[in-house]
């Protein structure tokens, strides 16, 4: 199986165009998890290839940067609006996010928050996100912006609101389930923030390299959610980062993906390296999450091609947990079923 | 100091990092000494690569070890248990267990977050899995914690209840002071560790429990995250190290109780250890992620001793089975009894100096 899954993941990544032909014409994930490939099966195939193509919304603003690091919020909402907009297909943003949430939600927004300020979901995206949930009409106290811990919260710019009658901003902070739940190959304590607090999330995660994941996107972002995550790094995190998200109180609970991608980072992730970070300055949204994850793996390695970095696969972390997150129907890789919309 | 048998009595807060015998005097943002770990190397782009146990993770800037406890910050590898103790307790020693090492006596058990394996039939769970920031502990020096061992008139620390590999230089630290104070240090541990590491460890301790999870390497793979090889390389290391050894065997229905398996490790003790070297097999209960196994049935417990005697080991133990017979202690040479338990309670002792009253055969451990 690894063999098979190597040289698939090769076939996958191999594809060469540029990020404009892939910007321009769709997704450049080449090969896809082919039907008949061996990794699927026939059931799984049939689903896949009766399923409507999974919309990815980019949605890119010149300026919304600044070089000190800044953003402009006032443009950030229009962004995240606009890509969620885009990602069902909605016009307005109340519909949009009505179409998601119910006013008796309560809807826990996962951000990143490791790598610090610098590299991680940026307030105004996170605040953006909370506007548009209460557009569908829950409740602000409803709405719960939140992390591992409270530290790493702070530490990104966030301030803590845990009894806020507001939107509440707070970690987990050691707040999990007593009996660790299995998933596949993970067994692990989840957040009470998932479990037992929010109808709904979701995944926030900044766009960035992960040294051992190859990228760390909407699904690994859920690596927060569990009291052991260092359990689940071995094999470049496969098939763990798929598994988790796997678990049905993410899987239906997980509703968007929002990628803060106002900046980005192509190497010496998970920390901040400022060295391989750009102005990406864009917003990728879908429902979505390995359709999501694959779009933000390729415009990575999109871009460590330009600097003449390695292609992840050649660096020895190729993201082969996208590839079992699709065979497990959590979402499709496959290029003929992602259909991207720029803006 | 009484209190829960499986993670201990939290005692009050002690100055924090006063003693600390290594490293530079930093304390972490949540109050803890913060001490750069020993047995790393320091790799391109900030990243480390542990060499403290045969995982030899390799650490990006801000990530943790497959342990959770030891993290990357810029370049440098630290440890963020030392002196964070989440459980102390005193407990009789057999209940490590050692039979070998001075019976009655008392193990002063201390215990940070943390393990470099996941069984999923872990009894301490709630402690090995998890990170040092989510988990109570308290800051107790090496120093105080002898000093927390004299005051329970322990005549041993041990380092227990989750795995010491992890919470390496604490441990180093500790026995350390093993000849200034009197108080002599023993190890329960997985031995998923290093020969590097090891060797610098055991001219402090005075014995040393290998948990040897089974003796093939597809259980240790599938439920134990681990390697069976390096786990049987520490063993013969310790032997040959001259510091006392005692092996404990969970036996799991089904998993690893076959005769030929129990075969197997018994002839690789005999042949490679020893055959004094006391071999424990202790019953299962379902815990954790493995709850659909059903205890131990002590007849496979039975049939475990039977086999390993047979292989002629001298000294085969039955644990976690109050009261049974094969918890005892006998002369290998004459058969009498020497040292009568029921579960961690020693009711005789009839070991003259160090040999079998009746046929003075000498018995080997630790007694005194």
């Amino acid at each position: 199986m690894g063999v098979a899954l190597r040289s698939q993941y090769a076939t996958l990544w191999r594809m060469d165009c540029s990020r404009r032909q892939f910007l321009q014409t769709g997704i450049a994930l080449g090969g896809g998890l082919a039907i008949g490939s061996g990794i699927l099966d026939a059931t799984m195939a049939r689903a896949a290839a009766s399923a409507p193509a999974s919309r990815v919304a980019v949605v890119r603003r010149k300026g919304v940067t600044g070089k000190d690091g800044g953003v402009r919020a006032d443009v950030v909402k229009r962004m995240v609006f606009d890509a969620v907009c885009r990602a069902t297909g909605l016009d307005s943003p109340r519909d949009a996010f009505g179409s998601l949430f119910s006013a008796s939600d309560v809807v826990g927004i996962k951000v990143s928050c490791l790598a610090g300020k610098r590299m991680s979901t940026r307030p105004e995206v996170a605040l953006a996100l909370a506007e548009g949930v209460q557009l569908a009409g829950v409740k602000p106290f409803n709405v719960i912006v939140w992390e591992r811990s409270s530290r790493e919260l702070e530490r990104a710019g966030y301030q803590i609101q845990r009894e806020s009658r507001d939107l509440r901003i707070m970690g987990s902070d050691g707040d999990y389930e007593s009996q660790p739940t299995d998933a596949g190959s993970v067994g692990g304590c989840f957040t009470r923030i998932v479990t037992r607090l929010c109808t709904r999330q979701i995944s926030a995660p900044v766009l960035k390299d992960h040294d051992l994941s190859g990228v760390s996107l909407g699904m690994k972002n859920w690596y927060g959610a569990i009291h052991n995550p260092n359990k689940y790094h071995d094999n470049n995190c496969s098939p763990y980062v798929a598994d988790l998200f796997g678990k049905s109180v993410l899987r239906e609970r997980v509703r968007l993906v929002v990628c803060d991608a106002l900046f980005a980072q192509c190497h010496g992730g998970p920390a901040y390296a400022p060295d391989f970070m750009w102005r990406f300055e864009g917003v990728i949204a879908s429902l979505d999450p390995v359709a999501h994850d694959a779009v933000g793996a390729r415009i990575i390695e999109d871009e460590r091609r330009r600097r003449g970095l390695p292609a992840l696969l050649e660096d020895r972390r190729p993201p082969r947990w996208l590839e079992r997150a699709a065979a497990l129907g959590l979402g499709t890789a496959d290029r003929q079923q992602i259909k991207l919309i720029e803006g | 100091m009484g209190a829960c048998g499986a993670c201990g009595l939290l005692l009050p807060g002690l100055a924090r990092g006063q003693d600390q015998a290594r490293g530079k005097a930093l304390v972490d943002d949540t109050g803890y000494p913060l001490v750069e770990a020993k047995h790393y190397v320091r790799l391109d782009g900030k990243r480390v690569r542990c060499e403290l146990c045969p995982r030899r993770c390799q650490v990006a800037d801000l990530e943790r070890g497959y342990c959770g406890v030891r993290e990357n910050r810029g370049g440098t590898y630290y440890t963020l248990v030392h002196s964070r103790l989440c459980s102390m307790h005193t407990d009789p020693i057999e209940k490590k267990p050692f039979f070998h090492v001075v019976p009655g006596s008392q193990a002063f058990s201390v215990a940070t977050v943390g393990c470099n394996m996941e069984c999923k039939f872990c009894q301490n769970w709630e402690i090995s899995q998890y990170r040092p920031e989510q988990v109570p502990a308290r800051n107790v020096s090496p120093r105080a914690c002898h000093g927390f061992a004299k005051t329970e008139a322990a005549p041993f620390i041990a380092f227990t209840y989750t795995e010491p590999v992890v919470f390496y230089e604490y441990m180093l630290d500790v026995a350390r002071l093993s000849r200034q104070t009197g108080v002599r240090s023993v190890v329960v541990s997985n031995g998923y560790i290093e020969e590097k590491p090891l060797r610098e460890l055991l001219p402090h301790l005075t014995a040393f429990k290998v948990d040897l999870k089974a003796f093939r390497n597809p259980f240790y793979q599938d439920l134990c995250a681990g390697r069976l090889q390096p786990v049987l390389s520490a063993l013969q290391l310790i032997k040959k190290a001259g510091v006392w050894l005692e092996i404990v065997v969970l036996v799991l229905p089904t998993k690893n109780d076959s005769e030929a398996e129990i075969r197997d490790l018994a002839r690789f003790v005999k042949r490679n250890l020893g055959p004094e070297v006391p071999v424990h097999f202790t019953r299962f209960h379902p815990t954790y992620r493995l709850q659909n196994l059903p205890p131990t049935p002590v007849s496979t417990l039975e049939r475990c001793y039977d086999v390993a005697k047979g292989e002629g080991l001298y000294f085969v133990y039955m644990g976690n089975v109050p009261g049974h017979p094969g918890e005892n202690t006998y002369c290998p040479r004459c058969n009498e009894l020497l040292i009568s338990r029921t579960g961690f309670t020693v009711r005789s002792n009839r070991i003259s100096g160090n040999a079998c009253p009746k046929c003075k055969t000498e018995i080997p451990g630790v007694w005194s």
